[in-house]
């Protein structure tokens, strides 16, 4: 951008000849396309690839669905893999397997307190098998016993997950899968997934964290994922749409699973250098609680409209039944709530003693039966900002994973602590697949673009442990004492910052200090302006004191200057024309700040369009 | 990492005379704190790949801009030829066109062909016409975000595209390139700045260029070089006096409200068109002939071949006196010579010619009066017989 430079070193033996380029550029493209993103969630999967058009997309399995769920049912000679197997449930529960991916890994000491509702992991000295009954394919012979490692059913279902993929993109050979996993997930769980996988034939490039997954999938990508991207520019995310954030940003990355709720928080420098600030997870709080409320709900709307009771918390033989379907059917009630603002209904035919149940909820009455859900999800949030010690006016963006953060109530709830603005709502990519979208453009930037240091090598452990800017670098142009923050605190080293500044005509000398700064939260107490009344209105409304409202702001201060430099201005003038007079332009003046892995500050400032001539540079010593 | 900037909304004030960039000797950053960054992400990759080569930022910037001009030109040995089209900025002002006021645009800027303008083949068209299609479809439109039913500038498209394919059309559109238009408006310099043949060809040399485009004959001479020959000179000047074009102005008539039952209306917009054609067409005309006028007073050759000329007259006085006139090369007197040697016979020729013609006029006019005696007389005998033949007017 500035020096005349030789040839970077790597570049010399890296040049190819245009044929070979050419080959392998088509070769890349062609490899973009035959790479997937898996998102394995305990529940549900999702899969997602690169599209045509160059984006990442979920895609339908062969039943339509896109969000599949990790359900495997045997019956007979038949096995049921994914939402066919969900039905299976209400009369073939002992043979139909559940939830096995969190028990990935894990010994049967470490499996704790199963579900009730599936088949039910047995102890096989110190390992965890599932017990299933299944029939002969051939000739109608007896069911057979048959014990099946959690590791054989994830491979089972990761084969199924394949070979949607496969017909999806018509039998293409796939290269090469990006896999989710939860971030906390041990070594153990990692290695056995990945062993998983293997089973099931699935070529897994990496493990994707789910919150970084998340992050990325709203990371602007270029056609060529090898070329940077602009700072500033609102360019498509991986849908398409244009996505106004920062490029520096602390996110709060809100995962609500259907059985765990996990925090994450993390900061994001130009989009995607990512690291994890702090994280925090809840076990027990998911959309498992919210089908609770639902099934409560309509199993007390039943006794009472029916006369035929019917608790949620039975265990009847014939109650347990009823509530598989109820919960079955509150399911898909809670799905069609997160995408209408309306009501939705719920139809269950013979419910209980061969009577039918129709109802129906609203929203409203929804968001008031799932209040303390909702409340559980926000005290989660606020104490991981309390964790991390950090504001919540200090998050700059709230980014929502999971089919039931798209409930609507959940988006409202979270406003009342991280307001937008400042801090932006991401949710424009479908909660539900965005992880999937993340690890999709996750796998094509690995075949694409990868690193030149190889996974899990040392000098990449060395990498990843890096220093990072304790406190924000900003500029301060005098006469004015405003603070612009430039890189922000927690920034990983080295890293490099470009701003430009309008120079105004009349202004010949712009003089640029930088400053360490700090962010500073200032709590104030206001009054609400008190509205106007009518005289006419009645003495009663005056008794109520309006409350001060808190309102917490966020500023950035400078602390201590580091350096100062002065940059001469000359305007550019318009040639002059008939009628019309010389006159100067407005310019712009660049600053560029390069903080090195020593500390070291590098600043330089040159007029746009002019600063090969006159590059002003002032240093600062490292620590 | 991006090389792109944010432009910060600063209201810059202006410095305090008394302001140094003073450097506070010793402050320093603070401490860093140690974080573990994620393996994931474009700017991960970038971050690696610095680290991994030592390159500092500005090495990597040079690298990466090396590798996207490699990718470039091996992605374009894969895209098909697209005949020089390429892509052109579309600007709002563009996009946000009215197809209703189709005869105000720029069909080739439509088109993204405003570097080829009446110079693009038919290819050319068709491959750019495809490219924008594919580009601003409503089709492609609907699942986007923002203004979902806007298909105006698709309209403008199929617009451009349908004057442009048909070669009549055309030929009225390109008469009247707005583009063209705008540069003829462009006052050319006055005489007395021109000085030298240098001056003068960049004057005049893009404004021939740009009118022979509506020559009918080709090839077209143009300005030529400063020692040109005199016939190369004389032939440009002939040449552009009697210049035939093709330039027409049907492309601004008025419309003819087709709706109207009217047909006196019809006619008189037609009519009015008619003149309204012609009278811009003798303005074209004369446009053109002030133009070459303007060249031809200001021609620093012209001067210089005159000057020859009576050099060449002098030198040949001085030969038919007996004394060969000093410093006059004898092949300009020869010249001279031979040009007046051909002037005569010109001259004799076209004497010839005119007493050719006379001669015909003569015997022409014999013959009628002859033609007419025997009439006469036919005439005569008619009526001497008495039949009924109308009778000759006197």
């Amino acid at each position: 951008m500035s020096n005349p430079i030789s040839p970077p070193p790597g570049l010399v033996n890296g040049a190819a000849t245009p044929a070979t380029a050419a080959a392998a550029a088509a070769s890349a493209n062609e490899q973009a396309h035959s790479v997937i993103g898996i998102n394995f969630g305990n529940a549900y999967a999702s899969i997602a690839v690169i599209n045509k058009e160059g984006r990442a997309d979920t895609i339908a399995n062969e039943d339509g669905e896109r969000q599949i769920a990790c359900a495997i049912s045997f019956n007979g000679s038949e096995t049921y893999v994914g939402n066919q197997a969900l039905p299976q449930l209400v009369k073939n529960s002992a043979n139909t397997i559940l939830g096995f991916r969190n028990y990935l890994g894990k010994s049967f000491a470490q499996v704790g307190e199963q579900s009730a509702l599936s088949a039910q992991l047995g102890d096989v000295g110190g390992v965890p098998m599932y017990t299933v009954s299944v029939a002969p394919a051939e000739e109608e012979g007896e069911a057979v016993e048959k014990q099946l490692s959690v590791r054989d059913v994830t491979a089972l279902f990761l084969r199924s997950l394949l070979q949607s993929a496969q017909d999806f993109l018509s039998h293409r050979l796939i290269r090469g899968a990006v896999l989710s996993c939860p971030s906390d997930w041990t070594d153990a769980q990692r290695a056995a997934l990945l062993a998983a996988a293997e089973d099931a034939g699935v070529n897994v490039i990496s493990l994707l964290d789910e919150a970084a997954a998340a992050v990325l999938a709203y990371a602007p990508s270029s056609a060529s994922p090898a070329l940077p991207v602009a700072a500033d520019s609102k360019i498509a995310n991986g849908n398409g749409e244009s996505h106004p954030v920062p490029a520096d940003r602390r996110s709060l990355v809100l995962d609500i699973g259907a059985s765990s709720t996990t925090t994450t928080l993390i900061s994001v420098s130009h989009h995607s250098l990512l690291h994890v600030l702090h994280r925090s997870t809840d076990p027990a709080l998911g959309g498992h609680q919210l089908d609770a409320v639902l099934l409560s709900h309509f199993a007390k709307e039943f006794s009472k409209k029916t006369g035929t009771s019917l608790s949620p918390t039975s265990t009847a033989p014939q109650d347990l039944r009823a509530l598989a379907k109820l919960r079955a059917a509150s399911e898909v009630t809670k799905r069609s709530l997160s995408a209408t603002t309306g009501s939705a209904t719920l139809d269950v035919e013979s419910l209980k003693d061969g009577l039918d149940y129709h109802g129906s909820i609203n929203a409203l009455r929804f968001d008031l039966l799932a209040r303390g859900v909702y409340s559980r999800i926000l005290a989660h949030v606020r104490a991981c900002l309390d964790e991390a010690g950090l504001d919540q006016t200090q998050v700059d963006e709230l980014v929502l994973v999971g089919g039931t953060a798209s409930l609507p109530g959940i988006a409202d709830q979270l406003q009342a602590i991280l307001p937008d603005p400042p801090t932006v709502l991401s949710n424009s990519i479908d909660p539900s697949n965005v992880v999937a979208i993340g690890c999709a453009l996750q796998a094509r930037l690995s075949v694409m673009h990868a690193p030149p240091v190889s996974r899990g090598s040392g000098e990449e452990e060395a990498l990843l442990r890096a220093s990072a800017l304790s406190m924000p670098v900003g500029l301060v142009f005098p006469p004015s004492k405003g603070f612009w923050e430039v890189l922000k605190a927690g920034t990983p080293l080295p890293a490099r910052r470009k701003v430009r500044v309008p120079v105004p005509v009349g202004v010949g000398r712009v003089g640029v200090e930088v400053w360490e700064g700090k962010e500073e939260v200032r709590v104030e107490s206001v009054v609400p302006p008190k509205a106007e009344r009518d005289p006419d209105d009645d003495e009663e409304e005056e008794e109520e004191e309006e409350e001060p409202e808190e309102v917490r702001t966020l500023h950035l201060v400078p602390v201590t200057q580091l350096a100062a430099l002065l940059l001469p201005v000359t305007h550019a003038e318009q040639p002059e024309k008939k009628g019309r007079k010389a006159k100067a332009v407005q310019t712009e003046a660049e600053v560029e700040v390069v903080v090195g892995l020593g500390g070291e500050v590098r600043v330089r400032a040159w007029v746009v369009g002019a600063h090969k001539k006159g590059v002003v540079q002032v240093d600062v010593g490292g620590w | 990492m991006a090389t792109h900037s944010v432009t910060l909304p600063v209201q810059l004030q202006p410095l305090p005379e008394n302001w140094e960039a003073s450097t506070s000797k010793g402050s320093k950053l603070s401490a860093p704190t140690q974080v573990t960054l994620l393996p994931y992400g474009h700017e991960y990759s970038h971050h690696a790949a610095r680290i991994h080569h030592q390159r500092t930022f500005e090495e990597h910037d040079a690298y990466l801009s090396i590798k996207a001009a490699q990718d470039l030109a091996a992605s374009g040995a894969e895209v098909e030829d697209d005949m020089g089209v390429g892509e052109e900025e579309e600007g709002i002002e563009l996009l946000t066109l009215d197809p209703k006021e189709w005869k105000k645009q720029d069909h080739y800027k439509v088109l993204g062909l405003s570097k080829y303008r009446y110079k693009a083949t038919q290819d050319q068209i068709k491959i750019a016409h495809r490219k924008k299609v594919l580009k601003h479809h409503p089709d492609k439109k609907a699942g986007q975000a923002g203004d979902s039913n806007d298909d105006a500038f698709f309209k403008c498209i199929q617009k451009a595209m349908e004057v442009l394919s048909n070669a009549e059309k055309r030929r009225q559109f390109d008469s009247v390139d707005p583009y063209y238009q705008s540069l003829e408006e462009d006052e050319l310099p006055e005489a007395r700045e021109i000085k030298s043949f240098r001056d003068f060809k960049r004057a005049y040399g893009e404004v021939f260029e740009r009118e022979a485009r509506f020559s009918k004959n080709t090839p077209v001479p143009m300005l030529g070089e400063e020692n040109s020959s005199k016939d190369a000179v004389e032939g440009f000047y002939d040449f552009w006096y009697n210049f035939d074009s093709w330039r027409s102005f049907e492309y601004l008539d008025k419309e003819i409200n087709e709706g109207s039952d009217n047909r006196d209306d019809k006619r008189y917009t037609e009519k009015k068109n008619k003149t309204e054609r012609a009278r811009r067409k003798k303005e074209d005309t004369a446009r053109l002939r002030g133009l070459v006028d303007a060249a031809l007073a200001i021609d620093p050759r012209i001067k210089r071949i005159k000057a020859e000329e009576k050099a060449a007259r002098l030198a040949k006085k001085a030969g038919r006196s007996g004394t060969p006139a000093n410093g006059v090369p004898g092949s300009a007197a020869a010249k001279a010579e031979e040009e007046k040697k051909k002037k005569e016979e010109e001259e004799a020729r076209k004497k010839a010619e005119e007493d050719d013609k006379e001669k015909k006029k003569k015997e022409k006019a014999a013959a009628a009066n002859a033609a007419k005696k025997a009439r006469r007389a036919a005439r005569a005998t008619a009526e001497g017989s008495g039949t009924a033949t109308p009778a000759e007017p006197a």
